[in-house]
């Protein structure tokens, strides 16, 4: 049997939840404190500050809809929707 | 058969429980090195006396602000006045958990004021005592402990820090065994530090045509668990309108300038250890895109001489709350969210030649979106973003997105960022995307980046009028230079991205916005500040 038919694209689909599963869990224990020096650097975190945003444009979303967070209009981007 | 599984499953789960979760309160016996010293610090030699452990590493922001205050607040406010209101002695000892770059903790050390600093570089101390992250206080009372009877008990012991009013009230609570009565009265206790943050982010994108800038200034207070928060938003549009006149005969070419303005306010609470609750609002005024600003000066360029027509006045507001998890402290963190936005939008028109006047779509929007987010420290390494949310909007099916962030280090001065995202709404819409960045620090706080974006939808769902303004399908390619200064209490970022838009051809009934949706070419700015005090 060719692997094509043992792994479909379904089985691709599920793989790649599983994988992604298992990288969730692998957050429920932390490294110890000594160990977090490289992860606790600003530009390592999700900060909200200003000076450490990466790929966001605030003012991409006005073409990208799909970028956009909350909010009707963005979210609608069709102004005159019914 | 059931209980027979289930009874050692509960069990086997308990013992697991017990084992990560279960700290000593009996204080285990040490002897750290003590910092650039031969000596060493034992718990033994503070017999009677009150000892504080403050567990910091130089890379731990908190752990700075943390360690000043215990310094001046604790350390020599105790020292001022011999002792606690018992008048039992305290002492602090800092202990550093951090073994590489011993010249940036011996800057940590001088600029907090560490009086007496121990070294736990192996974290066996910070193991034994139940230390999950940093900044970590434990309080130990020795005043029932002689030279022959070791008798330490752990008082206080967590992972942050709750101020220095908590921490007096903890050691002052503390009285000799043989004069429990004789306690001088709690001393006043000053507040938490009070940190400020502020920050200044702006940001330009420019094609030939269309010029968008925004600006957004904000400043936050902390003090203890609560923190306040105002910013304020204010965007700038100059569009070149063009009319696709081979559809549109009425339009005529002109010039826009338009504003919009917002404020945010939010309230952040801690309710305990690893919960906080936060509360948010703000509103707006003006067009929020560039996109409803050509679409609203088309609709007036074919009715504004109607019965029925009305200028808009686009405007609206929004209410926010969630609750903060961090389950595993400084590096899980789980997140609830759920918001309210109320928008009066610019709507679109069409003739009803029975009545003989102008109507309009819908022109009022609500939006509910429930969220969750996930942000864990996998390894060393490692950190990771997970978001989810559903968005309900007024007329529309729901819309469910899905964003997530997976930050890597892959040496000391090298950072590489992965984002990803993918945004689903029935029947058509599909949009997904994709960005990395790559971060190098050339010279210590300097640090320049390289990145990418590659963004794809399938187009707006058209559920329109007789004019349909849904946009075709689009993608976008977009570069990257940056370079920022990251201080101790200032940082800046400049950033220049070129990009490039990409729409599918616009269907018949789009056609009058052949001119809105034509491809373009970009460049974006941004220019960022933040700072904490």
């Amino acid at each position: 049997m060719k692997l094509k038919q043992i792994i479909r694209p379904s089985s691709w689909a599920r793989l790649f939840l599983l994988g992604w599963l298992a990288v969730f869990a692998a957050g429920c224990v932390g490294p110890k404190s000594n160990q977090q020096r490289l992860v606790a650097k600003p530009s390592m975190t999700f900060s909200d500050a200003a000076a450490f945003q990466y790929n966001s444009s605030r003012l991409m979303p006005q073409q990208a809809t799909g970028l956009a967070g909350a909010g009707g209009p963005q979210n609608s981007g069709c102004t005159s929707c019914r | 058969m059931k209980t027979k599984i289930f009874l050692p499953l509960v069990f086997a789960l308990g013992a697991i429980q017990t084992a990560t979760f279960a700290a000593p309160t009996v204080a285990p016996d040490f002897a750290l090195p003590k910092w650039e010293a031969k000596e060493t610090v034992r718990l033994t030699d503070y017999a009677g006396k009150i000892v504080v452990l403050d567990f910091f590493a130089y890379w731990c922001g908190p752990c700075r602000r943390a360690s000043k205050d215990i310094e001046s607040n604790i350390q020599k406010f105790y020292a001022a006045k011999n002792g606690n209101a018992a008048g039992v002695p305290v002492q602090v000892v800092a202990v550093n958990v951090e073994s590489d770059n011993p010249k940036l903790t011996a800057e940590f050390i001088k600029e907090v004021g560490a009086d007496l600093v121990a070294n736990d570089v192996n974290g066996v101390l910070f193991n034994q005592l139940g230390g999950e992250g940093t900044p970590f206080i434990v309080v130990i009372d020795g005043t029932h402990a002689t030279a022959d009877k070791p008798d330490y008990r752990i008082v206080y012991r967590m992972a942050g820090y709750e101020g220095s009013k908590k921490l007096r009230a903890v050691i002052d609570g503390i009285k000799p065994p043989e004069n429990k009565s004789a306690a001088r009265g709690v001393s006043q206790a000053a507040g938490a530090p009070l940190t400020f943050k502020a920050g200044i982010a702006y940001e330009g994108m420019f094609a030939m045509d269309v010029k968008l800038q925004t600006i957004t200034a904000n400043v936050s207070a902390q003090q203890g668990g609560t923190e306040g928060s105002l910013s304020y938003t204010h965007n700038h549009y100059a569009v070149d309108y063009e009319p696709y006149a081979a559809f549109d005969f009425l339009g005529y070419a002109e010039s826009l300038e338009e504003n919009y303005d917002a404020v945010q306010v939010g309230l952040r609470q801690k309710l305990g250890a690893p919960l906080t609750v936060s509360l948010g609002g703000g509103a707006y005024h003006g067009f929020t895109d560039f996109r409803s600003l050509w679409l609203g000066n088309y609709y007036r360029q074919q009715f504004n001489f109607v019965p029925g027509y009305d200028s808009p006045d686009p405007q609206g507001f929004n209410l926010a709350t969630g609750l903060r998890w961090e389950y595993l402290p400084t590096t899980g963190f789980a997140e609830v969210n759920f918001s309210h936005a109320h928008d009066q939008i610019a709507p679109g028109y069409e003739f009803d030649s029975v009545a003989g006047e102008a109507v309009h779509s819908r022109e009022e929007l609500n939006t509910y979106a429930p969220s969750v987010r996930f942000e864990n420290v996998l390894t060393k390494r490692l950190r990771l973003l997970n978001e989810f949310q559903i968005t309900m909007t007024s007329g529309r099916a729901p819309r469910y997105a899905y964003h997530g962030g997976l930050n890597f280090a892959p040496g000391e001065a090298w950072v590489f960022r992965v984002t990803g995202g993918y945004t689903h709404e029935n029947p058509t819409l599909r949009a997904w995307n994709v960005g990395a960045t790559l971060e190098y620090e050339f010279v210590p706080r300097w640090s320049v980046s390289l990145s990418g974006l590659y963004y794809t939808d399938s187009g707006d769902i058209e559920i329109s009028l007789f004019i349909s303004t849904a946009a075709p399908g689009l993608k976008i390619w977009q570069g990257g230079l940056g370079v920022r200064y990251a201080g101790k209490n200032n940082s800046f970022h400049l950033a220049v991205a070129p990009s490039w838009t990409d729409y599918e051809a616009v269907q018949v009934g789009t056609r009058p916005f052949t001119n809105l949706y034509r491809d373009r070419s970009w460049l974006s700015v941004q220019l960022a500040w933040s700072c904490e005090y």
